[in-house]
Formats: C-alpha cells, sequence, structure tokens
C-alpha cells in the first residue's frame, strides 16, 4: 500500500547509509598503504604502519595509558555510579529523586572543555596533573551520568519486592544489596563499565587540559601526530581506535539484549 | 529502642536518612559530583568577575572585542548549522527506519549504530582521507583533468559543518527514531481510511506529534555542538576556532584565566538552558525501568 513512499525514504536511507560507512571504510583502507603519505588509494597493501604503532615509542606509550586510563576510569565511575543509581532508585520522594538524578546527570550537559578547565586548579593543588589518575578520575565525572542512566534503566518494581522479602526474612541492609539487588543490577552495572571506558576513549579534552606531557591518550598523539607529521600511522590508529570501539559496542549491545530479554 | 527515643543524634538530618534510606548510598556520589564538579564550577563562575580584577570586564571585552565576537558568531553559525543538517537529514532517515521491518529495519540500524560506535576521533580523521587537498574527491578530479584545481574542503567552514553532521547524526536519527515510536501508528491510518492523501496524513498527523521529540532532539544536538572539540580543531581553519578552543587558548597557553572563565561561564548558562528545555519537553520518567 505505502509503497511509493517507502522507496523515497529507502533510497534517501542508501544515501544517509554512503554518507555514514564510506569515509570510515575509505579512512581505514589508507592505513595499509606502504607509501609515506596519506592518499588514496593506497599504493601496495603492508601492515607497515600499524608496525609503526607498536615499535614507536610515543604511539606505543600513548596506547598504554588510554587503557590504563579507560580501565581506571571504569572501575572508579563503575563503583560510584552503582551506589548513585541504587540510592536514587530507593528514594520514595519524587522531587527529591528528580532533583538528585538531575545532579548526577549534569555533566552530560555541561561541555566538557568547561569541566575540564574548571578542574584544572584543584587537580594541579593535589599534583593530579599530568598523570593517569587525574586523567581517569575527571574521566569518570564526565562518564558517571552514562553509568547511572544505564543501572537506572534495569532497576524494576520487582526487584524492590524481593529486596524487601529478603529484608523480612532477616537480611541485613548491606547483605540485601549483596546477594539480591546487586546481581539484578549486573546487566546495568556490565554495561555502564562499558559505557564508561568508551567514554574515557573517545574524550580528547580531559588528557588535553590535565593529562601534561606524561598521560597522553591515543586520541591526544593522534590529534598531535597530524599537526607534526601526518604519516599514515594516524591512520593505522584510527582504524584500530575504530576496531576497539566496534567490539566493546558489540558487547554492550549483547548485554543489553539480556537485560531485556 | 533507643532508635525511637529522641536523642542528640535525633537532629533533622539524621530524620532525613531515616526516612529515605536511599541517601546513605548517595554520600559518595554526592561528595564527588559536589567536589569535582559543582564547586570548581561555581568557582570559574567566581573567577570570571574577579580574575586578575573585579568586575565585568571579561563579559564587556567577549562582547566587544571583535576577535572574541567573531569567536562566538563562528560557534552560534557551526552549531546552527550542524543542529538544522543533523534535523533535515536525520528525519528522514528515521523515517525510513521507522516504516521498515524485519530484516531490512535490523540492517538499516545497524548501519547507524556501526557508525555510532566508531568514536569521534576516526570519524573526524576519515574525511581528511575524502575531503583533503590529496583526499580522494580532489584525487578523482585531477585524475579526470590534468589541469584541474584541488577544491579546498576542508580547513574552513564547510569541512566543520561535514564533519560535524556525520559525527552527531547517528545520534540524532536514534533520538528522533525515539520519538517516533512513541507515535500511535493506528491515527495516521485512521486519517487515510477517512480518504486522507498519504502526504496529507504525514503532514497533518504524524509530522506534528513527533514535534516534541524534534524539539527535544534539536536542542539536544545544538548543546553538543556547542562543546564540540575536536571537529572544529581537525577540519576547521584557523578562521574557524569556536569558543572551546578559544577557552584552551586563553587557559592553557596564554594565562588568561579570568577572560577564559568567562567564556566557559557564557557556553555553560547556555548549555544549562538547553538541557533544562530537553528536560522540560521529554520529562525524566523514560530515565527509569518501564515495568
Amino acid at each position: 500500500m505505502a509503497r511509493g513512499r517507502h522507496i523515497w525514504t529507502n533510497g534517501f536511507f542508501v544515501w544517509v547509509a554512503i554518507f555514514l560507512v564510506l569515509p570510515i571504510l575509505i579512512s581505514a583502507s589508507v592505513s595499509i598503504t606502504t607509501d609515506e603519505f596519506i592518499a588514496f588509494p593506497p599504493k601496495g597493501v603492508s601492515l607497515r604502519w600499524y608496525g609503526e604503532l607498536i615499535t614507536n615509542p610515543s604511539w606505543r606509550h600513548s596506547i598504554g595509558n588510554t587503557l590504563a586510563v579507560g580501565s581506571l576510569c571504569a572501575v572508579l565511575s563503575t563503583i560510584i555510579g552503582t551506589m548513585v543509581a541504587y540510592g536514587v532508585s530507593h528514594i520514595e520522594n519524587r522531587l527529591l529523586r528528580d532533583g538528585l538524578l538531575i545532579l548526577f546527570l549534569a555533566p552530560l550537559a555541561m561541555p566538557q572543555m568547561s569541566i575540564g578547565m574548571a578542574m584544572y586548579p584543584l587537580f594541579a593543588k593535589l599534583g593530579l596533573i599530568g598523570t593517569r589518575w587525574g586523567v581517569s578520575i575527571a574521566q569518570g565525572v564526565l562518564a558517571l551520568p552514562f553509568v547511572v542512566l544505564s543501572i537506572i534503566a534495569t532497576i524494576r518494581q520487582r526487584d524492590r519486592a524481593l529486596e524487601r522479602a529478603a529484608r523480612t526474612l532477616g537480611a541485613s541492609p548491606m547483605k540485601a544489596f549483596w546477594f539480591v539487588a546487586l546481581p539484578l543490577m549486573l546487566p546495568g552495572v556490565a554495561a555502564g563499565a562499558i559505557l564508561a571506558f568508551m567514554t574515557s576513549f573517545d574524550d580528547v579534552i580531559m588528557p588535553i587540559f590535565l593529562g601534561g606531557f606524561d598521560a597522553n591518550t591515543l586520541p591526544k598523539v593522534m590529534l598531535e601526530a597530524l599537526y607534526e607529521k601526518s604519516d599514515p600511522s594516524v591512520m593505522a590508529a584510527s582504524t584500530g581506535f575504530s576496531v576497539v570501539g566496534i567490539v566493546m559496542f558489540l558487547a554492550l549491545s549483547v548485554l543489553v539484549r539480556r537485560r531485556n530479554a | 529502642m533507643s532508635e525511637f527515643s529522641p536523642t542528640k543524634a535525633d537532629s533533622k538530618a539524621f530524620r532525613a536518612l531515616r526516612l529515605e534510606p536511599g541517601l546513605i548510598w548517595l554520600m559518595p556520589g554526592l561528595v564527588i559530583i559536589a567536589l569535582l564538579f559543582v564547586v570548581p564550577i561555581v568557582l570559574i563562575v567566581w573567577a570570571s568577575v574577579t580574575d586578575p580584577v573585579p568586575g565585568l570586564g571579561h563579559y564587556a571585552q567577549t562582547f566587544g572585542d571583535p576577535l572574541y565576537r567573531k569567536v562566538l558568531i563562528n560557534t552560534i553559525v557551526s552549531a546552527i548549522g550542524a543542529t538544522i543538517g543533523c534535523l533535515a537529514i536525520g528525519y528522514p532517515t528515521a523515517y525510513a527506519i521507522y516504516r521498515a521491518s524485519g530484516r531490512l529495519r535490523m540492517v538499516m540500524l545497524g548501519i547507524v549504530l556501526f557508525s555510532y560506535a566508531v568514536g569521534t576521533v576516526p570519524r573526524t580523521f576519515s574525511w581528511i582521507v575524502v575531503l583533503g587537498d590529496h583526499g580522494i574527491i580532489n584525487s578523482l578530479g585531477h585524475f579526470l583533468s590534468s589541469d584541474f584545481q584541488p577544491v579546498p574542503f576542508l580547513y574552513n567552514q564547510f569541512g566543520v559543518l561535514v564533519g560535524m553532521i556525520h559525527v552527531l547524526l547517528p545520534f540524532m536519527t536514534l533520538l528522533l527514531l525515539g520519538s517516533m515510536a512513541r507515535v500511535n501508528p493506528n491515527l495516521e491510518a485512521a486519517a487515510r481510511t477517512l480518504g486522507a492523501s498519504r502526504t496529507k496524513a504525514f503532514l497533518t498527523i504524524f509530522l506534528p506529534l513527533t514535534r516534541p521529540g524534534v524539539l527535544a532532539g534539536a536542542m539536544l544536538i545544538f548543546v553538543y555542538s556547542l562543546g564540540f572539540y575536536i571537529v572544529p580543531a581537525v577540519l576547521g581553519g584557523a578562521a574557524n576556532t569556536t569558543i572551546v578552543m578559544e577557552i584552551r587558548d586563553l587557559a592553557l597557553r596564554l594565562g588568561r584565566w579570568g577572560l577564559a572563565s568567562a567564556l566557559s561561564a557564557l557556553i555553560m548558562a547556555v548549555s544549562i538552558i538547553g538541557a533544562a528545555a530537553y528536560v522540560r519537553v521529554t520529562g525524566l520518567s523514560n530515565v527509569y525501568a518501564r515495568e
């Protein structure tokens, strides 16, 4: 019946799909060139520029930093975020609950550059500038809203009933949390941890503002490399970066599907 | 039974804790948000009117000095352009997904989510290979005609817009799809049964019903675009400096903390207004789990 319009909208979608995906594939193809320059089509096929990522100390250092900072950010924001989500969902007064939720979601709405700048004086006093800890903590604040949202979406009314039943049967609040509430929240907690890692992974502002020279992460070094040498190793880094993002995203979608099942 | 007898510890705060046991779990989060987010931001706003001398001088300079006025205009033009572009492309895209079913719908969603999963940084960098002077489009032009002059797609407003739309489009499409999914499909069908043409049913029923979602999504994209750093930094030129790039330069390179604070305070104020409008339109109810 509505076939006529389907052709129009589907035809439009094909163009959008090309716009969204083709640049990513083209830039990935450039990373396998044997040439010294970023140019399409790539000349020859080699993993030379991927080798460069591992052998060049600046790239290697930044990859290690990115993984360390991302993991630390995920751990910190997941621990705090789990407590926040659990606490918020237990507040009976609706006004108080929504107000607190808005407070914890607020970092989402603020420009990250402003947050990084605001943290700078405090971090300088604490000696956190240029450290992995400093960047992880700052990114943890950026990631906290995602963790809280992800977990709150898994807490259902019937979970509260189960928890009350455990309390009635004599479990302490701590036990009710640990053995009843936490296992029920777990898919949301795991999804939150992945989202936190992805937030850290994709963020270039905190490393720029608070990272100094020692806590360089991959996106920051990519940005610097683009201004300095712009050889295909940037595109190799970019492609590796995309692959990690996609793997993370697939893991996330498996978790979300399990949660909704 | 001391729990029920009034003691010194039974202050208002303790009574609140007993009434709302959830508050205990919030303590670590509250301390962290206060210490690392709320207080630092208040201090920035304070610095914007006191550093180095008290007064509104920094704000006067922001609006009066042609240099900073240009930065403000650049930022707003890019943000409005990205918002309109995302809306114009995102709405038909979301509608195509909304109308599709079965495997086609899965493939369409997969394409949007794929580009979403590839981070902001690789997606921004990919346009260098496509639009750069030695990029695929200019190489193609050179291949077709040897006296072809490379078209400067990048390091100007055009490059910034293309990059921003590319990065934000998947997000916008998913937001719009969410608001379309809340429309009762029977309404459009009823209008068709009553004799409205397909176009008329779409324009008078479907489009108005998705308007709150459209407004909310546009607001969110606008706020996000204001704070964009990586896209203008990589795809823009010196003339396309945006407010967050200027904040970075002023604070880290030039040591003009007060002026950087004023720019930060301005962009934060606009972001808060945008976010408040978003919350007002969509509400918080879709945050909690549905029963």
